[in-house]
This record gives C-alpha cells, sequence and structure tokens, in this order.
C-alpha cells in the first residue's frame, strides 16, 4: 500500500509537498472560501492552513481519519480563528434551506471522504434544532451569539444543542474512543 | 478524572469544534490537558466536525494557479528550515555539554515529535519554539570557543524603541497575561445593539484593555466617557474608576484599562458619560454599557 501523502511529508519528503497541493488544494481552497469574506482573505488563509497542515502531518493517524478529513480539521481550525479575529456578520439561511438534504451531492460526499458521508447519514438523525445550529456553526461559521441573536434562542440552549449533536455524530463515526476506554476503566 | 470534570472536558472539546474557544476557554481547557493528558490527542470532535463540513460541501474550486505557486514558496522556506533545524539539533547533539538543564536533541524532539500540548495550540508555537532551540544551541556551541573575541571597547548604540500601538499592547497582554479574564460589552438600554466588543483584564498584572465598538463620538469640550470597575470585595456605590477616554470616529478603539485603586476581584465593568476629566463618584443612570464578569 502507497504510503500517505502526509507520513511522506512527516518523514521530510518534499516531492510529497507538491502531491499534496494537487490532492488537497481544491479541498482547502474551497473551504475557505466558503468561510473568508473575500478573495485576498481566503489567499492568506489557504498558506496559513497548509503551513499547518506541514506543521502537523506527523500528527496524521490513517486509522482515526482519512487524510481528506484530517486536512478538513486543520483547515477548519485555522478558519475558526481567523473568523473569531475579524467577526464577519453572515447572513442566516433559513430554516428550510438548512434542513433541505444536498441531494445531488452524496457521489461527491463519498468520494470526498468516507467519513463525510457517515456525517450527513449521522446529521439525518438528529434533531432539526440540532441540525440547525450544527449548520449553521460549522458549515456557515456563526459564533453561538450570532446563532442564539439570530434565533432568539438563549446561549446555553445553542451550546446544548451544538454539544449533544456532534456528540451524536461523533458516536456513529466511532470516533468516541478515549471516552469509550474510560468508561471501560471506571 | 470525575464524572462532572469529564462532562465539562467533553463540553469544552465539543464547543472548539463548533465555535472556537475564548481565551477564558481555551485556558480552562489547557488546564484539563495538562491534568489528563491522556486527552491531548483527542481529536475526535475536531475530526467530526471535519466531516460535517465535508458532507455540506457542494463542490471544490481548483486552487488557483497563482495562489499555487505561492504554496510552493511557501513549501520550499518551510522545508529549508525545518532541514536547518534538524541539522542544528544534530550538531549539538554531538556535544554532551547541555544547556539551560536541557539536551537539544531532546527539546528538539519536543517540538519536530509529538509534544504534549494539544496540537491545536502548539501549532503558533512551534516556530517561537525551533527559533528558541537553534539560539539554545548557538550560545551553547560559541561557548566553546577555544580563542574568544575579546571586546575592547564596545559600542553600544541606542535605537529608539518605537512605542505600541494599543492593539500591539493588548495583543502582547492577551499572550502574556496567564489569569486574564474576558467579558462582552452590552448596552445598559438597549437601542438595537449598536455597542459591542469586550473588556479583558488580568488581577496579576493589574492591566486590561477595553474594546468597543459603536461607541459614539463625543465632544471632549463637553464631555467624556469614563470606565468603572465594580470589584466584589467593596461597595457597589464606589466602584473604582478605570480612566476616561474620548471617541473620536466610528471604528473600533481599544483603550488601556487605567485602574485608580488595586482592583482585587472585578465582577462588572461599565461605562458612563460625564463631564471632561471624569468625575470622582458617578450614579447608575449614567451607565451607557456594561460588561459582566
Amino acid at each position: 500500500m502507497a504510503q500517505a501523502i502526509l507520513n511522506r511529508i512527516a518523514s521530510g519528503d518534499k516531492a510529497a509537498v507538491q502531491e499534496c497541493l494537487d490532492t488537497f488544494g481544491g479541498l482547502v481552497w474551497s473551504l475557505a472560501r466558503r468561510m473568508c469574506p473575500n478573495t485576498n482573505d481566503a489567499e492568506d488563509a489557504v498558506q496559513e492552513i497548509f503551513i499547518d497542515i506541514w506543521k502537523n502531518a506527523n500528527r496524521f493517524d490513517a486509522l482515526q481519519a482519512s487524510e481528506t478529513t484530517f486536512v478538513a480539521m486543520i483547515a477548519r481550525r485555522r478558519l475558526i480563528d481567523r473568523l473569531r479575529k475579524t467577526q464577519r456578520q453572515p447572513n442566516i439561511d433559513s430554516l428550510e434551506d438548512v434542513l433541505a438534504e444536498p441531494s445531488n451531492n452524496m457521489n461527491r460526499q463519498i468520494e470526498i471522504s468516507a467519513e463525510a458521508n457517515e456525517a450527513a447519514k449521522a446529521m439525518k438523525d438528529l434533531r432539526p434544532e440540532q441540525r440547525q445550529v450544527l449548520h449553521l456553526s460549522i458549515v456557515q461559521g456563526f459564533s453561538h451569539q450570532e446563532i442564539a441573536d439570530a434565533l432568539e434562542m438563549p446561549l446555553g440552549t445553542v451550546k446544548t444543542h451544538a454539544r449533544r449533536g456532534l456528540l451524536q455524530v461523533r458516536e456513529s463515526l466511532g470516533l468516541g474512543n478515549i471516552e469509550n476506554e474510560e468508561e471501560k476503566h471506571d | 478524572m470525575t464524572e462532572k470534570e469529564r462532562q465539562r472536558m467533553l463540553e469544552l472539546l465539543a464547543d472548539q469544534a463548533a465555535f472556537g474557544l475564548n481565551d477564558e476557554e481555551s485556558a480552562e481547557l489547557r488546564m484539563y490537558m495538562n491534568q489528563f493528558p491522556e486527552w491531548e490527542d483527542d481529536n475526535s470532535f475536531d475530526l467530526t466536525a471535519a466531516a460535517i463540513g465535508l458532507a455540506h460541501l457542494n463542490a471544490t474550486e481548483p486552487l488557483p494557479e497563482n495562489l499555487h505557486k505561492r504554496l510552493a514558496i511557501d513549501a520550499e522556506q518551510f522545508f529549508d528550515s525545518t532541514k536547518k533545524a534538524r541539522e542544528l539539533l544534530s550538531s549539538a547533539s554531538k556535544s554532551e555539554e547541555t544547556v539551560g538543564g536541557f539536551t537539544p536533541q531532546n527539546v528538539g524532539d519536543e517540538i519536530i515529535a509529538e509534544t504534549k500540548s494539544p496540537f491545536w495550540q502548539w501549532l503558533g508555537w512551534a516556530v517561537a519554539a525551533a527559533a528558541c532551540i537553534a539560539l539554545a544551541v548557538n550560545l551553547s556551541l560559541t561557548r566553546f570557543q577555544k580563542q574568544p573575541e575579546i571586546v575592547q571597547e564596545p559600542k553600544t548604540i541606542q535605537t529608539p524603541t518605537p512605542e505600541l500601538t494599543a492593539v500591539q499592547k493588548r495583543e502582547q497582554f492577551l499572550a502574556s497575561a496567564a489569569d486574564k479574564i474576558q467579558t462582552i460589552w452590552t448596552e445598559a438600554k438597549p437601542k438595537g445593539g449598536e455597542i459591542s466588543g469586550d473588556v479583558v483584564w488580568s488581577n496579576t498584572k493589574q492591566e486590561g484593555y477595553l474594546r468597543l465598538r459603536g461607541l459614539p463620538a463625543n465632544d471632549p469640550n463637553k464631555e467624556t466617557y469614563q470606565l468603572w470597575i465594580v470589584d466584589e470585595t467593596q461597595n457597589e456605590k464606589t466602584p473604582v474608576s478605570g480612566g476616561v477616554f474620548d471617541v473620536q470616529g466610528n471604528g473600533e478603539i481599544i483603550v488601556p484599562i487605567d485602574a485608580q485603586l488595586k482592583v482585587i476581584k472585578p465582577k462588572l465593568f461599565a461605562i458612563t458619560k460625564e463631564k471632561p476629566g471624569g468625575v470622582v463618584v458617578s450614579s447608575p443612570e449614567k451607565i451607557i454599557a456594561i460588561a459582566k464578569i
């Protein structure tokens, strides 16, 4: 089996960098475009994200998630940091738009990562309000306060919906390993 | 780990993945990570959020060509600097001397390989740490020069230190104040959410900053804004003055807090509008904005 791109980067293989850009460049760019206010900001964000990817390549664990999901995670962390600093004022989608299934995109989701496919299925099982909060926070990048103001919902309730929704999806993805191990030892 | 601690840890990890954490929450999470290092590498919530984000990614756009070229240059520089750091560490490890209680190789291992800190907090410190390692190694090597230079007439050139801006001072404060607290402003009499921003404060440093947006400009000849700090240990009717300030434009302002007395346990910050120069005692009716701890 070919060594993962990130593993090769972690071992100092410079040739793997070009492959990294070719494989994940479009993904990172698309995520940045979604969460940044303009193209210039998105370009700056992408540069920062790739440096983060190279620095953290040694932390990739293929047993835990795919490279695509790992890269998306690093991208998200950087984009959230930037959003918190700029305090963007975005538009809110209606609940109907949020709950509408991305029905034409299942094939693309499968291509993107297996975890994304599983996450899409798990999201369907969430309560509408949990799904809405997660969509607004994760997909659209709103802060909890912005969501609370927009939905006229107490801040604590927004956080509770997000937490419970994430816990449920996390369980569906089989990612709650540490907690499960702790329960065994309790 | 108690059940209460575990629940709080899960809350913080979930909040971090969904919304990000403020400084206080980040500090709390770091405290838990220090106490329970088995959780340090837990990426499960972040991976879950990433998977959800990917599930809603309708299409991917190709990376622009100019950006691709810039990234290739970034990669070259990144890998060159990493290689140099490794070489420095490798040459230093041949010496048996230690620097500052650490062997350079061990410290390098901490940076290049796994760390004990959560990786999202390690990110920003890795470059600074590598620079410190390079400096420490350089010092250890130069200590063993057989013919050190003797400077006969050291010349000191004093260069003026540029004054930091309020933004820079605030950032420096945020980076250095371990006990900082933060809260956000709300209008005392809401008129549509014009005033926003935050307050950060450190009891240890007795230093803090207001950051405000939407506060109307004032005529300094007629009035001024004054900050008040309500301390739990003092009478509410006589809060501590945090200084006066004026607002000239419409953008964001950052104001250093100038507490007239020592603040022990702040529970509320308030802004009033007063006569020029401020007052010794104000009244609740003049409160324009408050920020509760």
